[in-house]
């Protein structure tokens, strides 16, 4: 794997050394990969995008596209000189020139007859040569967002950035452009890094999902090992949801209320330890003299979300299909046989 | 695709691999930017430094028989001056305001237009319009004479007359400012107030006046600053003011000292009023303009539409028709008008040129400025903001005393060249320029100049491809204002002009001194001309920036 991007030990402070963004970030991107950053707003995200893109100085570690240094504690390529393509969050489209000549914007150094034949290529990869004699405000959203993919991708960057690119759009649209979005990408072969809050538009799209929280890259990896097996309790609680039942490390298995887990990650005995459950991963069994209580239901569409007390009083959550109905107050029992055990220490905040 | 990209990438690999080291900066500025702030900051701040030390020099035996003596008296008529002048504009510019936004008056549109060519008529030249009309050898005194009065039936000279004239030509910037609020006025609002069952009465006492507030306020300010600072109409009409005060001073006694003291005083009152203000606009909001939104309603009029049509064609006549029709019959022919044209062409040459330099050089300033204001926060910004605003706070006589105190003593090579009278004009009315690009740059996304970064171009072409061209209606409209306002300018060109440097302002002023009221009439309307076309253009301008968003 060619590297494209590489990040080491990146940190950016705002306000003379007050409130960190960014800690210590370090993070290698391979070329013709989609990696998302994902992370609740103010985790640093955009920053780190904002970084890349040279549109922020780093306070420290340093920063290399294509293997050369774009920055570090001396050296700093401002951004038009980065070779790298940015989508913004509201498109950026400039309202004086059409969808053609936004497109063209990035190609001045170009003789006419290569950038003739980008721009359409361009246009075409979109979807938009139609439209290209139109201004920014006789486009629809998602037109707008095309219009400003084609822009970013153009000068044949090495790498595309997108920030927050589909939160703009309705519902509707968004989903449809999610799809559009990664062909595109993916047809151009152009490595690209997005950044998102929506943990279904990470796991989607990207090869690799980075989850950020205040700052630090709590992990990277492909999205269903992100899902399945988080490193830490931030990604288990804000990748999909969980709940955290205790449980004590006997040998070769975890023994908890739902049952003894096979101990895949070799704790050692006597450790006490928090088990990760997924909603997805109990199933209620219809059991007149089950020592569970069903308390709520959600209704949501595609399932039904069940919140469970167990005899200890404590509460997990179980998704089910989307007709089975079992009233609040029934008595059930609960049957659990994760895939992946994860534990955390009980002790420990963060692991 | 993938062909067309690693071709791009050798590309930008052979011209962009040279290293770029970190830039140095001071606080959030290159040094350029700051070089060029501090500049500014000198320009702007030092006549009015100067002016404050030169009023210290004066001594504390100067100042103390001055303030004990003239200052006191001096200070009270101004400031009735300009209260009363005030109230006269709010009374003349706020029921047109609501019945051209509001009501269904037929040709409102074209009324709103010619609302504004007052501020084509300098108050001046309004005034001696009035004096025409009312003056003790006046048609209206001579009528009433005529029928057997004895003495006069109305006396123009005078606190009344000055009040009457001030208001008359300044209202139009309370009818323009209280127009386009009443227009953006969100009407859920008075649906509100219907829905609370108050009818449109109770709606414009109890809903629309108050949301009026900031935006009367903002035009009261700009009449009252403008009674403080006038210096022309006041003069033909012999009140005495600050400003006359001053030039007396300096012109008949030549007391450089006793002046610069008399304009300390002068400046403090207008900061002390600005500074009211800020405070007074800090502790509420602007009213935020809206657009793509609901329009305003329309109430018909019914049987008000006559008493509506009389109140617009009384405000209008007394500002618009009648000075307009005084001038013509006082020009006496077209052959007049041309025969002054033909023989002073050179006085319209002079005002054009000074006022267009001046226009250009504040448009270049006013960008560097808003951009540095609204790019980078933080203390240079505000301290900008202060030095640019001041202008508003120096009256034409004020900055003419200053600039000569200052240029006289350190740069005497520049005193008495016509680059002074530019200067002036600058000076005073850079705050304008700022203000048409400051308004317009906050309009711009800076993603915008970020996304042309993004696409390789240096902060400087991102500034020329992408930011001027958005910006450059406000740009256009900030240099009209400043022509405008320059090619009226009395005060400073008379203390700020080379010994035969005569302006058409310069010229109306002679000829009204030399009571030559045929010439007078004629360059006025000569110089209402050069003024109303601009001021049409930049309302062309206006109506295409709300159609742009």
């Amino acid at each position: 794997m060619t590297e494209v991007i590489r990040l080491e030990g990146v940190s950016k402070r705002y306000g003379g050394g007050g409130i960190a963004a960014i800690q210590e970030i370090s993070l290698v991107v391979g070329k013709g990969e989609i990696v998302a950053l994902l992370g609740p707003s103010g985790c640093g995200k955009t920053t780190t995008l904002r970084l890349i893109a040279g549109f922020e100085v780093p306070d420290g570690g340093s920063i290399e596209i294509g293997g050369r240094i774009v920055a570090n504690e001396r050296i700093f390529v401002p951004a038009e000189r980065r070779g790298v393509g940015m989508v913004f969050q509201d498109y950026a489209l400039f309202p004086h020139l059409t969808a053609r000549e936004n497109v063209a914007f990035g190609l001045h150094n170009w003789d006419a007859e290569r950038s003739g034949k980008r721009i359409e290529e361009a246009l075409d990869l979109v979807g938009l040569s139609e439209l290209e004699g139109r201004y920014s405000y006789e486009l629809s959203g998602g037109q707008q967002q095309r219009v400003a993919l084609a822009r970013a991708l153009a000068p044949s960057p090495q790498v595309v950035l997108l920030d927050e690119p589909f939160s703009n759009l309705d519902a509707d649209m968004r989903a449809q452009m999610r799809q559009d979005v990664h062909r595109i990408l993916r047809q151009a072969g152009t490595t690209a890094i997005f950044v998102t809050h929506d943990q279904e538009e990470a796991l989607m799209i990207a090869d690799r999902v980075g989850v950020l929280n205040q700052g630090r890259l709590e992990q990277i990896d492909q999205p269903d090992v992100i899902y399945h097996t988080p490193a830490t309790r931030f990604v288990a609680r804000f990748v999909g949801s969980a709940d955290f039942i205790p449980g004590l490390v006997q040998g070769e298995g975890i023994v908890t209320e739902l049952g003894t887990f096979p101990n895949q990650q070799g704790l050692p005995s006597g450790q006490a330890v928090e088990v990760m459950i997924r909603p997805d991963d109990i199933e209620l069994v219809a059991d007149l003299a089950g020592e569970a209580t069903v308390v709520t239901r959600h209704f949501r569409g595609s399932d039904n979300l069940y919140c469970v007390q167990l005899p200890s009083g404590r509460t997990v959550h179980s998704s089910q299909g989307s007709t089975r109905i079992v009233e609040s107050g029934a008595r059930i029992a609960v049957k659990t046989d994760p895939t992946h055990v994860v534990c955390f220490y009980e002790d420990d905040t963060t692991r | 695709m993938r062909g067309g990209m690693a071709k791009g990438n050798m590309e930008r690999a052979a011209s962009g691999e040279t290293f770029i080291f970190r830039r140095p900066t001071i606080g959030v500025l290159t040094p350029v930017a700051a070089l060029g702030a501090v500049f500014i900051i000198l320009l702007t701040a030092s006549p009015l430094l100067n002016l404050f030390i030169a009023a210290l020099a004066a001594g504390s035996r100067g100042l103390s028989s001055l303030l004990s003596g003239s200052v006191p008296t001096l200070l009270a008529k101004t400031l009735l001056l300009a209260t009363l002048a005030t109230l006269w504009a709010l009374l003349l510019g706020v029921p047109p305001a609501w019945i051209l936004t509001r009501t269904d008056l037929p040709g409102r549109r074209l009324f709103r237009v010619l609302g504004l060519l007052p501020l084509a008529i300098p108050p001046y030249i309004g005034a001696l319009t009035y004096i025409t009309l009312l003056g003790p050898v006046g048609p209206v005194n001579k009528a009433y004479q005529a029928m057997g009065g004895s003495g006069q039936l109305v006396n123009i000279y005078g606190l009344w007359g000055g009040v009457l004239v001030l208001g008359l030509f300044t209202y139009p910037y309370i009818l323009l400012l209280a127009g386009s609020a009443l227009e953006s006025s969100n009407p859920a609002m008075e649906e509100a107030a219907r829905a609370a069952g108050h009818g449109p009465m109770g709606i414009f006492v109890r809903v629309t006046l108050p949301l009026l507030r900031p935006s009367l306020l903002a035009g009261s300010l700009l009449v009252f600053l403008y009674a403080l600072s006038d210096f022309a109409a006041v003069s033909f009409l012999r009140v005495t003011t600050f400003t006359t005060e001053i030039y007396h001073q300096l012109n008949t006694r030549f007391d450089q000292r006793g002046a610069a003291a008399l304009s300390a005083v002068l400046v403090l009152l207008t900061l002390l009023v600005l500074v009211a203000q800020r405070k007074n606009l800090g502790r509420r909001s602007f009213v935020q303009r809206r657009s793509g939104a609901k329009p305003p309603t329309i109430y018909p009029l019914g049987h008000w539409k006559v008493p509506a049509l009389i109140c617009t064609y009384l405000v209008l006549g007394g500002s618009v028709f009648l000075p307009i029709a005084l001038l013509l019959y006082q020009a006496g022919s077209a052959a007049t008008i041309f025969q002054t044209l033909a023989s002073g062409h050179r006085y319209l040459w002079n005002s054009l040129w000074t006022a267009a330099v001046a226009a250009t050089a504040a448009t270049v300033l006013a960008l560097f400025v808003s951009y540095l204001i609204d790019r980078r926060k933080g203390p240079v910004g505000l301290l900008l903001t202060a030095a640019t605003q001041l202008g508003y706070a120096i009256p034409g006589t004020v900055l003419g005393l200053s600039l000569i105190l200052l240029y006289n003593t350190y740069v005497p090579w520049i005193y008495g060249t016509a680059a002074m009278v530019v200067l002036g004009y600058l000076l005073r009315y850079l705050p304008q320029a700022v203000q048409g690009s400051a308004a317009a740059l906050s309009q711009v996304d800076p993603n915008l100049e970020e996304a042309a970064r993004g696409l390789g171009r240096s902060s400087w072409q991102a500034l020329r491809e992408v930011t001027i061209p958005l910006i450059r209606p406000g740009m256009v409209a900030g240099w009209t204002l400043v022509f405008i306002s320059s090619i009226k300018e009395l005060a400073a060109t008379l203390l700020l002009r080379p010994a035969g440097f005569d302006t058409l302002p310069v010229r109306i002023w002679i000829a009204t001194i030399e009571v030559d009221f045929a010439v007078a009439a004629s360059t006025s309307l000569i110089l209402i001309a050069t003024t109303a076309l601009p001021l049409f253009l930049i309302r062309r301008l206006d109506s295409g920036i709300s159609q742009l968003d």
